[in-house]
């Protein structure tokens, strides 16, 4: 019967239920929008290399390694041996390894020297592997791969070929104009640092660099890109390596191994628990959303009480009928606290098919402009809590307009005129 | 023994709280008894407190003195919900404004108090009975809305008769029918009355009805206070 009433009352008030429930929608849709957006970035962030259990690099700071390996950001303090770095490759604690070897630019964009274990065994966003959208990965020693957004922001196509910088700085006084690169692969999108990444072998790092012992060119002992082969090369020196373990159990007692290595300096840091210290250092940009978030909860709750306490009072009137009919407090209250909650779940439910809607219409728009990726998924423990929150709140909230009703409709007497 | 009274007034007096009302007495009845099955026509003009009055009986306000036996209940002493309950089971109201709920049907409006008073299964029985003693069995399931005033009024009354109530209180019913809507509805209501035999207070201005009823009261002459002031 108060189910029958209420959703007979809510058809005849179609505008200010509707209304009520927009309200309600609007509030959840920005709430739980904000608290995705969060979650995306620093998800994002956090995610932008997985699966790997080191990252090794020269006696630094973790922070300054992270950044330059994963992040393309600032610049390497030390280069390791190339020599240490297979000598701990073959350690039968590591499962696979993928060297890093920075130092040049492109156009303001990173050059990574690596080899095709970056291809094998790179993992982002849990267990994304690295994929070319077109061609395929480096083979020669002057082949090159881009990044998404190296290939659409400067417009490069396969066969292209490009002119590296010397050095890490765009306004580089050297190029290496004697050895351009073939574009032979370009990445598929990740929304990670590695669409910002040109990727060629080590081999071409170090051939590049042959002649270029004291910083500038010397001319007598530039390569013939035409006639070099790897034989010709050796590789003396890289920036940093990737671990993976071939059992994470054993990530600390190789991360203390390596740390104490005796040979050559070394530092190396899990990746995760280093995204997770710089995420924190950054942590005013979730506490900015997250005051976002809370804002919007407030005024939400606030919109959801002043709504449904206005379309509840619209039936002041019936109320008054109802009594007079013998309604006793329990289905006055059963009635309005029902008509609450309904309209709550409604609204979250509008609210929350809304958010699917928006984030499947705009979430390819924020991966290719903003790099943020916001999966589509099931709400989590937090989103459901808060939903939970706000039904708890339409139910208390009708409360309030239940009990004025009731007490009101013994005033407005048994002569209504409400 | 069972009282044989439906409503019984003694040494009545009320007078509202407010500083902004006359603190003198509105209404004051030594005595007055309505017995069961009587049908009473009780009539004043505007502002004499008949709208008090039914107040009183249907324990919206309580006496300042004296004390309201409805339906053998001492309304004073009865708490809000088991007000609600004999309001519900045991009274009838027929409104001046008929106060149907516009958007529930007319079967809907008036199932309602059994609704609210959890006597589902009596419904069948007694609706379809009601429905046509009062000339409405074709309408039942339009809305309301679409209805004529004598029409909404007749469905009023059935909302009030559903629940076979013992008493029947009827507030200025014809206020808003023209002539004919009134004759039918006085008849209805009648024969229903004859057919059930329940305790009616008719409250009216309109002394034209008085002849439905043997039993006329003026409120002015039942309330000593208008009585003095007279």
């Amino acid at each position: 019967m108060i189910h029958f009433i209420t959703l007979k009352s809510i058809k005849n008030r179609k505008f200010t239920a509707g209304l009520c429930m927009a309200s309600i929608a609007l509030s959840v849709v920005l709430f739980l929008g904000v608290e995705r957006l969060r979650k995306g970035a620093r998800d994002g962030f956090t995610n932008t290399i997985s699966k790997t259990d080191l990252i090794v690099g020269a006696r630094s700071g973790p922070l300054n390694l992270l950044l330059y390996t994963v992040f393309h950001m600032g610049s390497p303090t030390n280069n390791i041996h190339y020599s240490t770095y297979q000598k701990l490759k073959k350690n039968p604690m590591i499962g696979w390894t993928i060297p890093i070897s920075l130092g040049d630019n492109y156009k303001g964009y990173r050059v990574v020297g690596t080899n095709e274990d970056f291809f094998k065994y790179y993992k982002y966003r849990g267990d994304e592997s690295i994929k070319l959208k077109e061609g395929k990965p480096f083979k020669g020693i002057f082949d090159v791969v881009l990044g998404s957004q190296v290939a659409k922001e400067l417009g490069h196509k396969l066969g292209d070929r490009i002119i590296i910088s010397h050095g890490l700085s765009k306004n580089a006084l050297y190029k290496h104009n004697e050895s351009p690169f073939k574009i032979t692969g370009i990445l598929e999108k990740t929304s990670t640092p590695v669409d910002r990444g040109v990727y060629v072998s080590l081999y071409g790092i170090e051939a590049i660099h042959i002649g270029w012992e004291t910083g500038a060119p010397n001319e007598d002992k530039l390569v013939n890109p035409e006639t070099i082969t790897k034989d010709d090369i050796k590789i003396a020196q890289i920036t940093s390596f990737l671990v993976g373990a071939k059992n994470r159990i054993l990530t600390l007692r190789l991360g203390r191994y390596i740390g104490t290595y005796e040979d050559e300096p070394l530092l190396a840091i899990i990746p995760g628990m280093a995204l997770q210290q710089l995420w924190k250092t950054m942590g005013y940009v979730e506490q900015t959303l997250f005051l976002v978030s809370l804002c919007v909860l407030v005024v939400g709750l606030l919109g959801i009480i002043i709504s449904l306490y206005t379309s509840i009072n619209e039936r002041r009137r019936e109320m008054a009928i109802l009594r007079s009919l013998g309604a006793g407090p329990a289905s006055i209250l059963g009635l309005l606290v029902y008509e609450s909650g309904l309209l709550v779940f409604l609204g979250s439910l509008l609210g929350l098919s809304s958010l699917y809607g928006c984030l499947f219409a705009i979430g390819p728009f924020l991966e290719s402009e903003f790099s943020l990726f916001i999966p589509i998924q099931l709400p989590d423990i937090k989103e459901l809590t808060f939903l939970f929150s706000i039904l708890i709140v339409g139910f208390i909230v009708g409360f309030i307009p239940a009990f004025k009703a009731y007490k009101n409709s013994l005033q407005d007497g048994l002569t209504i005129k409400v | 023994m069972e009282s044989q009274s439906s409503l019984e007034f003694k040494k009545l007096k009320f007078s509202y709280k407010s500083p902004a009302v006359d603190k003198k007495p509105i209404l004051e009845i030594d005595s007055f008894q309505i017995m069961k099955g009587e049908k009473v026509f009780l009539y004043g003009p505007s502002g004499c407190g008949k709208s008090t009055l039914l107040n009183l009986v249907a324990g919206v306000l309580k006496p300042t003195e004296g004390s309201i036996r409805v339906l053998g209940h001492d309304f004073d002493l009865l708490s809000s919900s088991k007000k609600d309950q004999i309001r519900g089971e045991k009274i009838g109201y027929i409104f001046q404004s008929f106060n149907l709920i516009p958007y529930l049907s007319v079967k809907e409006n008036i199932l309602l108090p059994l609704w609210m008073n959890k006597k589902e299964d009596t419904s069948k029985d007694n609706l379809g009975g009601i429905l046509k003693s009062l000339n409405i069995e074709e309408l039942q399931d339009s809305e309301v809305v679409n209805l004529s005033i004598g029409q909404q009024q007749r469905v009023a009354a059935a909302r009030a008769l559903v629940g076979e109530p013992q008493l029947v209180i009827a507030d200025e019913p014809t206020s808003s029918l023209d002539k004919k809507n009134t004759l039918e509805f006085m008849e209805l209501l009648l024969k229903k009355w004859e057919e059930k035999k329940f305790t009616l207070l008719f409250v009216s201005h309109d002394e034209t009805l008085a002849d439905f009823f043997e039993k006329k009261v003026s409120l002015e002459e039942l309330n000593v206070r208008s009585g003095k002031e007279q």
